[in-house]
């Protein structure tokens, strides 16, 4: 392995910039806005001023690295461009001071164009004095080039200047327009925030939020790469490497720099000069800073801090006030504040939120603090345990000195395995797993599901992903995971039969119906099976021996259910369905319904079962033409609470066609209707409902809203196949049933034209008008009336092209059915193919040839 | 042009503004000018376009006072700026030289001072660099303008440093100058209304209006057409170039009540790298007024009240509650029912004039059929969701 590369965690500024960009992650976007924000402030006489805004450790230094990088590469900005990067660690208690940060740095970076006589000169001067002389060499050495000035820790820098040096800095700035900005702060201050202070809504403000999970690996591979590590490098893409990103990020919480130093220990093989540098740079540099932002905060704001620096995760508020014994309401009203002061974040859950620590470099340093000397930091023990299995900590422990320091970390970590504490990384993981909808979980956490059974082998763990596996239809992995479940030796009893009553469902999806029917029938003879269990096994088999023509052992199983003691209502309930199905498939109509009824009457019983038992009771009863009994179960399902909607509109169709069976009209278009205008009724529901209540109105000869249901049905879609051609038979009987009343028929014909034409469905008027033909010729109907009759249809539809057969036919027809006797040589002015559909529509034999 | 909110542009960048400025240039041919509105409305952009753009005949110069904290540099700033503004005429400030001397004195920094060595006096400086300027500017027939922005904190960092009379000598003086010079003027601004300086001043015993003379002008936000127009160019200067954009640059200017501050704020956060259209806009304007962190701080206008309405707060809130509660305009009579269903508040004239103080404090405006709507409808949106109403 090469020789890492140094990555500075401390101060990004120290680490070659073509390595910041090789490592940079999450910011990709930003980076290049940041800097196209600049190149337009140098380029322009627009000047841009931005604040990045996030905790200790979450790449703001590299991001103003990067920007600093990236501009001085740019060959047309050389004569266009000054960049002045103060140091960080300095402070400013004035606005000259800051003016000579501002003048150094430039000085350092360009000592020929601003010559550092310039600002020695002003030593001793009075301060007003050099302010303006400072002023007016900065803004003339400038000259037609913009400055950008890149400040970090803007926060404290503002305070230093008080209120009046904040002032002179604006005014510098608004009255020498050629400067920019680029700055970053721990969290928004009320001087950039505040309306009332000089630099409110001055800076255009990014959050820098923490690393993602992926982000998080993105980086580790990218440090791997830079430092020549391939194998880790490989390692980080696969799930197993993945997962481990993952339970660090537990301990992380997606800090930057913490992802930095950790990758060092990932990374070397040996890890001296880590871990009391790593200490020391908390000692030395975090806790100072920590321990004077903890200051800051009132007693009960630290103690409240304290706490949960301590925790590691976020808590509820309850918590923290049970904790400290403190009312509910005050710790709600502290954590108001410090969440404004950016010491904490809330996360909402439900009707409460938790809250934690805003950075995690807190808990870093307060851990420090609290631990006794020479005893090794917790989070660098945690880190290992997750990182590391207990036997690649064994072997490297092996290889440590005694007098090693980090040896102390490692043995720290050896205890924690060997007192039988849970295993840290495979907590995180089923932590970050807990509560996920197995239904719907995305692909992240099914890699997740998989990687966690392979390294625990715990069956409940199996089974949650051959769960998840079986639900997102990848039935071969569900499979394989079951399998798993039911070949682990350790496997509780409850469990098993369980995964071989599902992984017979699994199988049962793939088409593999034996092998289906194998798991079932082992998880029914389990001894000590779950009754529940039992009954759901029992069915399945059934419906797969249905699914496989053995009728009969499917009945006899779905008997055993319904019979079996302690079975759960609602495998009772689909038994009774299941078998009333069979029974219904063999013809056994009064089982079928003897089951149905027992279902229906079942206490316990699902609502969707009892509805849909009880549809399907109606149906029998119907087909068997027992109409009222048909009728009552349909007005049962109707006024059945819960019922699903689907059920509904089939059950107020079925009941509309008992009724019109029972010469009931009114309450059979009452019917209809209401299944037409039932909120989110399926379409196809809709649509039968719609066929029949226009038949119904037109053959009840109320031709007006007959004919405003057909151009509804004419134009829906979900039309049944066929139903448009019975409905067209209908309306030319009810218009014929007019003939008597020339006024009336000849409208109607007329209104049916012009309908069909509106749908583009003339050619089944046609075809009805073809058909209609055998009504004619069995008619009573003279020459008079037949000629009036083709008369008014061909002045309807003689000018549209597909009207055009039918009123050929429709004429020869005629003429045949006017010769007495009837002869069948007047069809011969049709071509032959257009004979024989009239022959077929005057029921005459088909045509003989010699 | 790429979103800048809070930032400087160029004057050709500033969007919107030119009939408001030719209005401000007839108008500062009789009297000066005092802006005055909302924070970031865009004054100080104003004044870069003023001062970018002169008419003829006008010599404009600006200048942020923020940064003098004494009358002595306030003074100096003005006589140095006027000294640039006459660089390149022949005769200068004769009456400066004069008391200044031709070689020895003048300015070494900051502080004008005289032969001597002792700092000239301020009011000196000052009478005597206007009474040039007003010479020179006859004798070139011109008109001169003071663009000067930040003058409350002028006057708040000279009654810090030097006390209260001189904070109120600097104002009479203001006074004096607008009233006094025939061709110079001044168009004063700042980011906090002068008035908040001036409660302070007369709490010490000031009696004066040197504002009186001057024009009250409040800019407001751009009309539609600008601020469309605006956000159209900084949706395609992020990037955001798209068939919705017309429709997007719509979405931006009415849902920020086309303030341009908050139209670049609004672009600035619009996420890149995904479709973008006008319920997205909405979603990422929501989100942003939502967030318990946000830095758009209208909570000032919630926050404000108890100190500026004291014992009228919680009438106040239910004023602009009642306001806030609907989208169109509100009549005074609606309102009153509305309180009076709520509180045992009777006094009308007060009830008027609560409404008044509230036109005054940018919250409400009235239209002319008397009726009251939030002024900025982004402030109601955000008054609506803090309300819960």
């Amino acid at each position: 392995m090469s020789q890492p590369a140094f990555i500075s965690r401390f101060s990004p500024n120290r680490t070659a910039p073509e390595d910041l960009e090789r490592i940079l992650v999450q910011r990709h976007e930003l980076l290049a806005e940041a800097v196209a924000l600049m190149r337009e402030s140098a380029l322009t006489g627009n000047k841009h001023h931005t604040l990045f805004v996030g905790p200790r450790g979450c790449g703001k230094t590299h991001l103003l690295a990067l920007i600093a990088y990236r501009l001085e590469n740019q060959a047309d900005l050389a004569d266009r461009l000054r960049i002045a990067w103060l140091n960080e660690d300095e402070t400013s208690t004035s606005f000259l001071d800051l003016l000579a940060r501002i003048y150094r740095a430039l000085a350092g970076r360009y000592p020929e164009e601003f010559p550092g006589g310039e600002l020695e000169a002003l030593y001793g001067a009075e301060p007003e004095e050099a302010e303006a002389r400072l002023t007016e060499a900065l803004v003339r050495r400038a000259g037609k080039r913009t400055v950008l000035v890149l400040a970090e820790n803007l926060d404290a820098l503002f305070k230093g200047l008080e209120e009046s040096g904040q002032r002179a800095w604006r005014a510098l700035i608004q009255n020498h327009p050629v400067f920019a900005t680029a700055a970053s702060a721990q969290s928004l201050f009320a001087g950039v925030s505040e309306r009332q202070q000089p630099f409110f809504g001055f800076f255009d403000t990014r959050r820098l939020g923490p690393l993602s999970v992926d982000e998080a690996a993105e980086l580790l591979r990218k440090i791997a790469r830079l430092n020549g590590s391939s194998e880790l490098e490989a390692f980080l893409a696969t799930p197993r490497g993945r997962a481990r990103v993952r339970a660090i990020h537990h301990l992380s919480g997606g800090n930057h720099r913490l992802y930095i130093v950790l990758s060092d220990f990932i990374t070397r093989e040996a890890l001296e000069e880590l871990t009391r540098p790593f200490e020391r740079m908390v000692d030395e540099q975090l806790t100072p800073f920590f321990q004077e932002r903890l200051r800051w905060l009132s007693p009960q704001q630290r103690k409240i801090a304290e706490f949960l620096c301590m925790c590691s995760g976020p808590v509820p508020v309850k918590e923290i006030a049970e904790r400290l014994f403190a009312t509910h309401s005050t710790i709600t009203s502290q954590l108001k504040q410090l969440r404004e002061m950016g010491y904490v974040i809330s996360y909402p859950r439900g009707r409460e939120s938790l809250y934690e620590l805003a950075e995690p470099l807190m808990r870093l340093s307060m851990q420090v603090k609290e631990t006794h000397a020479s005893q090794p930091l917790s989070l660098l023990v945690d880190f290992l345990r997750v990182w590391y299995e207990r036997g690649e900590i064994e072997q490297r422990l092996a290889r440590f000195d005694a007098a090693a320091p980090e040896r102390e970390y490692f043995v720290a970590a050896l205890q924690k395995f060997q007192s039988g504490e849970p295993n840290l990384r495979h907590q995180f993981l089923r932590q970050e797993l807990e509560g996920i909808d197995l239904k719907h979980c995305g692909q992240a956490h099914l890699e997740m599901l998989r990687v966690l059974a392979e390294e625990s082998s715990k069956a409940g763990d199996w089974f949650k992903y051959a769960n998840a596996c079986a639900s997102k239809g990848q039935f071969a992995d569900a499979v394989d995971a079951y399998t798993r479940v039911t070949d682990l030796p350790g496997t509780p009893g409850g469990v098993l039969p369980w995964a071989l009553h599902l992984r017979g469902l699994t199988l049962q999806q793939t088409g593999r119906l034996e092998d289906a029917i194998a798991d079932f029938t082992r998880a029914v003879q389990f001894a000590g099976a779950p009754v529940e269990v039992v009954a759901m096994a029992l069915n399945s088999r059934g419906v797969a021996y249905g699914q496989t023509g053995r009728i009969e052992e499917a009945i006899a199983d779905f008997t055993r259910t319904i019979e079996l003691p302690g079975a759960p209502a609602e495998e009772v309930a689909n038994a009774l369905y299941s078998r009333s199905v069979a029974y219904g498939q063999t013809g056994r109509v009064a089982e079928k319904i003897a089951d149905c009824t027992r279902l229906i009457e079942l206490p316990g019983a699902p609502v969707e079962s009892v509805a849909r038992t009880l549809c399907n009771r109606g149906a029998a009863h119907f087909e068997a033409g027992r109409i009222a009994e048909a009728s009552a179960d349909c007005t049962r399902m109707v006024e059945l609470p819960g019922a699903p909607v689907a059920q509904v509109a089939i059950a107020l169709l079925t009941r509309g066609l008992a009724h019109g069976r029972s010469g009931r009209t009114e309450e059979e278009i009452a019917d209809y209707t209401r299944a037409i205008e039932l909120p989110h009724a399926p379409a196809n529901w809709v649509a039968a409902s719609r066929v029949n209540l226009t038949a119904t109105l037109i053959i009840a000869d109320r031709w007006h809203a007959g004919v405003e249901q057909l151009g509804a049905v004419l134009a829906q879609p979900a039309t049944p196949p066929g139903a448009t051609a019975v409905l067209s038979d209908a309306v030319l009987a009810v218009v014929f049933r007019q003939i008597g009343s020339p006024e009336i028929w000849q409208a109607r014909v007329v209104q049916a034209v012009s309908l069909y034409a509106q749908h583009d469905s003339l050619t089944h008027l046609g075809d009805a008008l073809v058909r209609h033909l055998a009504k004619l010729a069995g008619s009573v109907l003279n020459s008079a009336g037949l000629d009036q009759w083709l008369a008014c249809w061909e002045s309807a539809a003689s000018e549209h092209e597909a009207m055009r057969l039918p009123l050929r036919l429709l004429r020869a027809g005629i003429d045949y059915i006017k010769t007495q006797p009837r002869d069948e040589g007047v069809l011969l002015q049709l071509p032959k193919e257009e004979r024989a559909i009239a022959r077929q529509a005057l029921g005459l034999a088909p045509e003989k040839t010699e | 042009m790429k979103p800048n909110p809070g930032g400087q542009l160029a004057p050709h960048n500033i969007v919107g503004r030119d009939k408001l400025v030719a209005q401000m240039w007839t108008t500062l041919r009789g009297r000066s000018i005092y802006m005055n509105d909302l924070r970031r409305v865009g004054k100080t952009m104003i004044l870069d376009k003023m001062q970018a753009n002169p008419p003829s005949g006008w010599l404009a110069i600006k200048r942020d006072l923020e940064g003098c904290h004494t009358a002595a540099e306030f003074a100096t700033q003005a006589y140095r700026d006027s000294e640039e503004l006459l660089s390149k005429t022949a005769l200068g400030l004769r009456r400066m030289r004069e008391l200044l001397g031709v070689l020895k004195g003048a300015e070494i920094a900051g502080i004008l001072k005289l032969p001597d060595g002792t700092a000239a006096p301020w009011k000196d400086v000052l009478r005597r660099t206007f009474s040039d300027l007003e010479e020179q500017a006859a004798a070139a027939d011109n008109r001169i303008v003071f663009l000067w922005d930040e003058v409350p904190f002028l006057v708040d960092n000279v009654r810090r440093r030097e006390g209260a009379a001189t904070a109120m000598e600097i104002l009479d003086m203001l006074r004096s100058l607008s009233q006094e010079c025939r061709r110079i003027r001044f168009v004063l601004t700042g980011s906090v209304g002068l008035h908040h300086v001036l409660t302070g001043l007369r709490s010490e015993g000031y009696g004066n209006s040197p504002l009186n003379q001057m024009e009250r002008v409040a800019p407001g936000p751009l009309a539609p057409e600008d601020a469309e127009s605006l956000a159209l160019e900084l949706l395609r200067g992020a990037g955001f170039a798209d068939d919705e954009s017309k429709a997007c640059a719509k979405t931006v200017a009415d849902a920020v009540g086309n303030v341009a501050f908050y139209i670049h704020k609004l672009i600035s956060r619009l996420p890149k790298g995904q479709p973008f259209d006008p319920p997205l806009i909405e979603a990422v304007l929501a989100r942003e007024i939502a967030h318990p962190d946000n830095d758009w701080d209208f909570a000032h206008y919630r926050n404000r009240l108890r100190l500026y309405y004291e014992t009228d707060e919680r009438l106040v809130l239910a004023i602009l509650d009642a306001i806030a509660a609907t989208d169109a305009p509100v009549p005074f009579e609606a309102i009153r029912r509305q309180l009076a269903s709520q509180t045992l508040f009777e006094d009308k004239e007060h009830f008027r004039n609560l409404l008044k103080l509230l036109g005054q404090d940018h919250y409400v405006s009235r239209d002319p059929s008397g009726c009251y709507t939030f002024r900025f409808p982004l402030i109601r949106r955000w008054w609506r969701l803090d309300r819960g109403l």
